[in-house]
Order: C-alpha cells, then structure tokens, then sequence
C-alpha cells in the first residue's frame, strides 16, 4: 500500500459508515451487549443473592436445576402455545381487518382509529382493565354473558386452570393484533390496484383475488411480521404477569416468567440467568432459519 | 403546513429535552447537599394512596422535620414494588435508609445480610416498654432485633351477622360446625364461607390451621437452623394431612365455593365486602369497606378464627416492621425517624385500630375485638419464606386442583419446604 | 364484475364485521372510561352497570391533585419525548448508514447486531442493567429511563429509516454532490426533508414505546419527583385494597395522550410503517 495522506474511496465510504453508527453501537454496546454477557457468565457460576455459600464456576450446573426443576417441561409447552397461538390469531385478525379497512367506505378513517387504540394502551393497563372485566364475580363480562343466556354460571376465566392460557391469548390478541392490521393494510396499498382489477375481469371471486393476488404480495411483509412477533412473544414478561402472575396453579407460566420467578422469589440468579442463555440461544437459531428464508424470498422477488 | 407543524413539534421536541437535561443536572447538586452537613433520611412506605394512614403519616413526618431538622425524602410503593426494588438495589448496594416491610421478609433481608442490628438501639430505646414481648419476638431473629414494628393486625373470622341468623345459625366455632352447614348454600343461596387459595393470604392462612394443631412450616434446630419434621414424625404428618382433609370437603361439600381454588386477596376481601360471601377470615383493614359499601358491611361481627375439636385456637398475628438497612447512610436519623413510627402519637394518628403498642387501641370492634384474639397469635419462622409459601401454594392447588390425596400433599410439601430451605442454606441437616 | 346486489351484501358485511370488530377493541377502553367516573360506592358492587348514578370526577380529582400525577405525567413526557428525539436521530444516521452502505462488513454485523438485540427477554437484563445505571450514577434521574427506552427502539426504528432510505433513489444525492453538498449536507438538505412521514411514524413508535413501559420505571426510579405514570397507576393496587375507580382514572389519563397524538399523525404513521415493515 502507497502512503497516502488522502484516503481511498472505500475507506472513506468505511468511516462515514462507522461515524454513523456509532451512537447505536454505544447503545447497544452499553445496554444490551454487556448486560447479556454478564448473563451468560453468570449461566455458568453460582449465584445466589441468599445463600452465600453458593460462589464460584458452575459448569453446566445452574442449566440441570433448570431442567430437573418440575415446572420446566410444562413452563416450555406454554410458551410455545402462547406464542403460537397469540401469533396465528394476530395474523388472522389482523388480517381480515386489514381487508375490510382496504375497501372504499364511509367511517373508514374511523374504524381505523377504533381498531388500532387497543395497541396504544399500556400494556400493564390493558392488563389490569381485562383482569377487572373477566372477573367472575363482579366483572361485566360474565354479567352480560350470563344476562343473555350464553352461560349459566361465571366462568373464571383467568383463574381456572382450563381457561386461564387460552383467556390470556385472548387478551395477548387483542392488544397485539392492530400491528398487524396497519402494518398489512400500508402493504395492500402499495399493491398496484391494477393487478387486482385485472383478476377482477377474469371473474376471479373476492376470495379467489384475496388468495392469487393480495396474500402472495404479502408474503414480504408476513414473513417479517410474524418473525418480529414470535419474538416479542415469546419474550414477553409484563402481560402474563400482570394478569394471573403464570397461576393458577403454573397454568399460565412461560420461560420468561419462570425466569422472573428464579431470580426474584428464589433468588437464584444463576439458574434465572441459565434459563435466559438457553432461551436466547433458540431465538438464535429461530433467527437463522428466518433469515434463510428471507433471503430466499428476497431472491424469488428480483 | 404540514411541514410546518411536524418541524414545529420537532422544535418543542428539542426545547423539552434540553429542559430534562437540565432538570436532571440540578438533581445531582441536590444529591451532594448531604456532604454541606443536612441530614437526610430516605423513607420508603407502602401505605395506600389517599387513606388515613398516608394522611397522619405526611403530617407526622413534617413534625418529625421540624423537631429534628432531618429530611425525610418519603417515597410510596406496594409492598410487591418494594420488595422488588429492594432485592434490585441491595443487588446493587444502593439502598434507602428506612423502609416499610412485611413480617415475611424478616428471614430473607436478615440472611440476605441487608438488615442493620437494632438490638442496642432498641435497649436504649425509652418507649420501648410499650411493645409486648410477641410483637418484640416477632422483630427478632437470632437474638438480634432487626426491626420497629409500625402496624399489628390479627386476623379474626367475620361473619354477615344478619345472614347468619336469617339462616338461623350460630357463628361457627369450630371446623366441625362448618362442616355441618352443607345444606347453607342451597337455602340461603351464597357460600357460608371462603378461603383464599393463591397469593400471600393463602399461605397465612395455612399456616394458622397448620397452628391450630401446633404444627409449625419449619421448626428451628438446635444448630440454629431450620428444617420441616413432618416426614419425620408420623403425628404431625397425620395432622398436617387433616389440615388439608378440611381444605377438600369444605369444597366436597359446597361450604366454601370451587372456585377459591384460584382466590387470593383481591377477590376473597372482596367476596366479604360486597356481600357475596357470609363470612370470612380476615383482618381489620375491612373497616375502610363500611364507607365504600355501606349497604354490605353494616352487619359485620368480629370473631375467634373456627378451630378444629383436637386442636386448639390460632390466629396469624401480622407485626410489619420498619428496617433499617446496613448500608444506611444515616442510621441515627433513621431510628429516630422510626421509633417516631411508634410513637404514642403517630401510632394514636395513623394506626389507632392497629397498633403494636399495648396503650393504643379504640372502641370500634375493629380494635378492640381484633385485640382480644392476639394471644393466639402465631407467626411464619424468620426463615427466607418465598419459596416456602409458593409451595405452600401449589400444595393446597395439589389437593383442590389437581385431585390429589391430602396425605400425599401433606408429605410433598415437607419435603418442598426443606428443599427450599437447602437452597438458600438455611436447612438443618 | 360485482353487481350492484353483491356490492350492497359486501359492504353490509363490511360494516357489520367492522363494528363487531370495534366493539372487542374499543370495549376495555369504554368500560375504563365508565368506570372512572363511578364514584366509591358504584365502582364495586355484585351487579355491574353500564350507566352510572351519580357520575363523579372525584376518581379524577384524586389521581390528579392528590396523587401527583400532574408530576408523573409531567416526567412521562420528558422522558417518552427525549427517548423519542434521541432514537430518531440515531435511528437515521444508522439507518442511513445500513440502506448505502449495506455491503460493508462493519455494516452488516451492525444490522446482525441489532437484530439478535430483540431476542433478549427484558426480564433477564433487569438486574445487570440497574447496575450499569448505578455504575453511571444515573439511577433515580430521567437519563436512566431515557438511556434504556432508547436503545430497546433503536434496532426497530433503525430498520424503519433505512427501508425507508432503500426507496429514495441515490441519483438524488449524486445531484446533491455535483452541487458541492458533502454527505452530512445532502442527509440534511435532500434526504431528512423526504423522509418525514417516516421520522414521524419512527418517532411514534420511540414515543408510544416510551410512555407505555413499566418495568424499567419502576426499578429504576424510586423517588417522587422523578416516577414515571404506568408505575404510579399500579400504586392503587395496595396492600389490602385495589382503588379501582383511581386506578381505572389513572388509566385513562395515560392513554388520552398518546391517543390523540396517534389521531393526529395517523397519517403519517401509517405511511412511514409500510415503509419499515416491508423491509424489517
């Protein structure tokens, strides 16, 4: 390499790059990237914030407690039907709301505004609001339901061990789904009106057009979406706690809340943080097969 | 113009977080006005917004200001934020001066090894005469006192009276007399009575029952140290088996709703309050229902918590603490501040039915009826009780949801509790 | 073709869906607004009701005066509204850099970076985090919150601006460079000018992010003078008793904010969401 005082193109093209990266790198350097790498050293010690005779490496130690411990197998099951189930009655609320809300009408605007406020509500909110509805005993919604004859007697919705994960779903989608809806409905817009009107001469019915048309243009935007969300669902700490703690009885309890549990009721930061390495880690490989996938569509697409 | 008012709202945007900016920098040179010499205390309570209590309490620390010159930065919580918060900051060695507690967090903080040693302080204590030796125990834990108690409670039975003698019975003294009453819902059309099955009343609760027959959740060894002896002991396990027996045929025989089963607090003090249920075990805090439902609480009668006929009667006594921390800056203040807590006048303003001094106390039922169960009181042992009191918890969902025999959840949780207790190294070998 | 019958069937079932619709979103909503202005003895009883007897504004008179909410709301807004400025501005830098520079080797393992940044559930960082702030010396003040509601939108509104840039055209800044701009110009004059509905919607999300959390606002904040609104509603679940009538007005006053800021950038929202969730 010459000496040279002025920099090359791709090294100036590196440092512009680098300069404007910076601040988020800091971030994320400071927030997120040594936070995590104290958990997973952490995976891999003795922590206890009680007992203090529990120090030093722990080998694989604080992951068998987590396996060993009886809840772990169920606390896995749930979460997974958590999230798939939030994820697939999101999308296909979301959905259909999007293909109501793309048609000509009057109060669209309006309609709009109704089905997205669910997504500007606190999260902790919505789940003390729900909470007060769905209580069986002075709760409006086993009120109106037993007034017109639908049930007999009131349903506990959130603490019977039968409803309890299916009724927080329920609220999961109600406060989730408004994503969705906006985020296919801006998508569906930017479908060449064309295309569909195209299949409308070719007397394509409405469901003909929505499935050879709309859901294929789609795919783009589902694919990110659903990806984002299984995420956050997963993840997901506030809602579940706020609304039934992971009871009655574990019925409701997911990874994220059994991590909560280690760390603040039993006090076992090792073990809290082994549960977490090993969540992050299926998320990892979650993502890789994501991002095969996006790939792939992103070279279907040019 | 719409141009204009985004640009427009960036610009508020900017001057806003300028101002945080400097809001947040004329907040760290108040925080080193504590080297100039001004004495501060760093309060952290749990009252509920808006009560008596939070009212007496704001006026007295103002007296409190005046007379010693010490600041009192107060801050409220719940006792669950709190809690938190206080795992959080000793985590990382940053925490107030005094706080709120409940009894449950005695053994845990204590072993946590946050908790300053009040023993010589309170012996030098004047006032100190004013507590009665089970409130100073129940602030005790290895001879070494770790807190001023600021509120006592029992809990006693309260029953509808009117509801009682329209279905023309007595209050129920003991578990057989509630185990007679099947018949009570389909005449009268509500439960007679309740329990709470989830969340901290529901390990209170077993634990009074589990008193009732002098069987303790964890007994204290002669090493200093604790473990559950039911397993060993094939009585206390039989008896331990009968306390959860109840539990089951008061629902097998529709005394008490299926569905408490998934009731904690919010819903069984509520069930009382409004009528929906006849009778319940609880504590005085009711009092504040007669003014938010008046029709429903006009008929309340305050009465010895049901025993069973072998065993003996027992109330869960609950004597909150004030801690002080071991990384207090300003331990002095901070005992003033709290024996100030205890004083006969703040006591006589903000705990008048509930006070843990033997010369505070009113004529209400709340008080003084309430006071007369305390000799039965028992506590939970100052052991770290969080994993103790979910397995408590999901014993009791073993028997009422699951279906599972009480013997077979009585021995599961004796083993439970000393696996929690090996945990956090508080087990007796 | 559709004719005229099936058009008038479609657009019933539109509507009716649509308001069946409505009612599952907006009924919480309603039922907290009802509730909040049903005074003690109204609010808890065995018969719930739609109408209210004797409507009071005493929930209201108590969450704001007594309780200090003018305060919380007060930092509410300071807060949401620093995150929100901050993450904007770096969201374009990054954003700017990940949609030109994209086959850098430093720019795709920033774009990996922030991707494997969502998949970190925010329990597992609670503790090591108030340490860092400790470290800091920022616990109890604005800039631990601002620093924390920052970074968990930056990979989001990253993505949102640089979809965005992916469909502004480059020729537009080589214009902007044959008329003497330098890069820094060019975003400010050229490119910031466009993406407006974008920066707005990006900022929406920072904002709303921001308002709405609760966690973090209550470990990290344990004074007065600097709480936050979503941990002081949760005040009013007590130790005994739950304040439901100032719980639900303490509600209410969180969401109106946020609601009419989303009435009133709607469009914009809108319009700048398609652009980052095609990419993501």
């Amino acid at each position: 390499m010459k000496p040279s005082r002025k920099l090359t193109r791709d090294q100036r093209k590196f440092r512009t790059a680098l300069i404007m990266l910076a601040p988020a790198l800091i971030f994320l350097a400071l927030m997120i990237a040594f936070p995590l790498g104290k958990v997973i050293h952490d995976a891999f010690t003795h922590v206890h914030l009680i007992n203090k005779s529990m120090t030093g490496f722990a080998g694989l130690e604080n992951f068998k407690t987590v396996i060993e411990d009886e809840h772990f197998m169920e606390a896995v099951q749930h979460t997974v039907l958590w999230t798939v189930f939030s994820v697939l009655g999101e999308y296909v609320v979301g959905m259909i709301t999007a293909v109501l809300l793309n048609q000509k009408f009057k109060g669209r605007a309006v309609f709009r505004t109704f089905i997205f406020i669910p997504w500007l509500v606190p999260i902790i909110v919505a789940g003390m609001t729900w909470d007060w509805i769905l209580n069986p005993e002075f709760g409006i919604l086993n009120y109106v339901l037993k007034n017109l004859g639908i049930i007999e007697t009131s349903i506990n919705f959130l603490g019977n061990s039968d409803y309890a994960l299916a009724t927080v779903i329920f609220v999961n989608i109600w406060r989730s789904f408004p994503y969705y809806t906006i985020s296919f409905l801006s998508a569906m817009q930017s479908i060449p009106g064309d295309l569909s009107e195209a299949a409308a001469i070719d007397g394509a019915g409405v469901f003909r057009r929505f499935f050879s048309v709309t859901l294929p243009q789609l795919r783009s935007v589902s694919l990110v979406i659903v990806f984002i969300h299984i995420i956050w669902t997963a993840v997901n700490f506030d809602f579940i706690w706020v609304m039934t703690e992971g009871g009655p009885n574990y019925a409701t309890e997911t990874l994220p809340i059994m991590i909560y549990r280690y760390s603040m009721r039993t006090f076992d930061v090792g073990a809290a943080s082994a549960l977490s390495t090993m969540m992050f880690t299926v998320m990892v490989i979650l993502f890789i097969f994501y991002y095969r996938k996006r790939t792939q569509i992103s070279e279907d697409m040019a | 113009m719409k141009k204009k008012v985004v640009s427009l709202m960036l610009v508020a945007a900017m001057v806003a977080s300028l101002a945080a900016c400097g809001s947040s920098g004329s907040s760290d040179s108040s925080e080193g006005g504590g080297e100039d010499g001004e004495r501060v205390v760093e309060l952290w309570t749990c009252w509920t917004e808006g009560a008596d209590t939070e009212t007496a309490g704001l006026e007295q620390i103002e007296k409190f200001e005046e007379e010693t010159g010490v600041t009192v930065n107060q801050t409220n919580f719940t006792y669950d934020m709190l809690h938190e918060k206080i795992l959080t900051a000793a985590a990382g060695g940053n925490v107030p001066d005094l706080i709120w507690g409940l009894p449950e967090y005695v053994g845990e903080f204590y072993n946590m090894g946050i908790l300053e040693d009040l023993t010589d302080r309170f012996n030098e204590w004047e006032d100190k005469d004013a507590l009665s030796e089970a409130v100073v125990n129940a602030m005790t834990i290895d001879n070494k006192i770790v807190g001023i108690p600021y509120e006592m409670t029992v809990r006693a039975y309260l029953t509808h009276a009117d509801d009682l003698s329209a279905a023309g019975i007595e209050a129920p003294a003991t578990w057989e007399d509630l185990m007679a009453q099947t018949d009570y819902y389909d005449n009268n059309g509500k439960y007679l009575t309740e329990l709470a099955c989830t969340g901290v009343r529901s390990a209170q609760e077993l634990v009074v029952y589990l008193a009732q027959y002098d069987l303790e959740i964890a007994t204290a060894q002669d090493d200093g140290k604790y473990r559950n002896t039911w397993t060993e002991n094939p009585d206390e396990l039989e008896k331990a088996t009968k306390v959860f027996q109840m539990y089951k045929d008061l629902v097998d025989n529709g005394i008490i709703d299926p569905n408490c089963a998934n009731w904690g607090w919010e819903e069984t003090d509520e069930n009382l309050a409004t009528g929906i249920v006849s009778s319940y075990v609880t504590g005085n805090w009711l009092a504040e229902r007669e003014a938010s439902n008046p029709d429903t609480m006009g008929d309340i009668a305050v009465n010895p918590i049901p025993y069973p006929s072998d065993g003996h009667p027992a109330t869960y006594m609950e004597c909150k603490p004030l801690f002080i921390l071991a990384d207090s800056k300003n331990k002095d203040d901070a005992f003033a501040l709290a024996t100030a807590f205890c004083s006969y006048d703040w006591q006589s303003a903000g705990f008048a039915d509930r006070s843990p001094r033997s010369d505070v106390s009113t004529d209400s039922k709340w008080s003084k009826d309430f006071q007369a169960l305390a000799d039965t009181g028992i506590t939970f042992p100052p052991v770290t009780l969080g994993g103790i009191t979910q397995a408590m918890q999901d014993a009791m969902a073993m028997v009422l949801q699951e279906g599972e025999e009480p013997a077979a959840a009585a021995e599961w949780l004796s083993n439970a509790v000393n696996d929690s207790l090996a945990d956090s190294g508080e087990l007796s070998e | 073709m559709l004719n005229k019958r099936n058009r008038v069937i479609a657009k019933v079932i539109t509507y009716v869906l649509l308001i069946l619709f409505s009612i599952y979103t907006m009924f919480p909503f309603v039922w907290m607004l009802i509730s909040s202005f049903k005074p003690k003895t109204e609010i808890r009883t065995a018969t719930p009701s739609f109408t209210i007897d004797a409507p009071t504004l005493e929930n209201f008179h108590r969450v704001l005066f007594d309780a200090g909410f003018v305060n919380y709301i007060k930092n509410s807004l300071i807060v949401s509204v620093t995150a929100c400025v901050i993450s904007m501005i770096i969201a374009v830098l990054a954003g700017y850099a990940l949609s030109r520079f994209y086959k850098l080797k430093v720019v795709k393992v920033s774009n990996l970076a922030m991707m494997l940044s969502q998949m970190i559930p925010g329990v597992l960082l609670l503790v090591p985090l108030y340490m860092i702030m400790q470290m800091l010396g920022i616990l109890e003040s604005y800039r631990s919150l601002i620093l924390a509601y920052t970074t968990f939108v930056i990979p989001l509104c990253t993505f949102m601006m640089s979809s965005f840039f992916d469909t502004v055209p480059t020729a537009l800044e080589e214009a902007a460079e044959i008329d003497g701009c330098n890069r820094a110009q060019t975003l400010t004059k050229v490119i910031i000018p466009l993406s407006i509905p974008s920066l707005v919607s990006t900022g929406l999300y920072a904002f709303i992010n921001a308002w709405n959390e609760f966690m973090y606002g209550y470990i990290f904040i344990s004074t007065d003078t600097y709480r936050t609104l979503t941990p002081a509603i949760m005040l009013f679940k007590g130790a005994n008793t739950i304040d439901w009538g100032a719980l639900m007005a303490g509600s209410v006053v969180a969401v109106i904010p946020v609601t009419f800021i989303f009435l009133f950038l709607q469009r914009y929202f809108l319009a700048g969401l398609m652009a980052g969730s095609v990419k993501g």
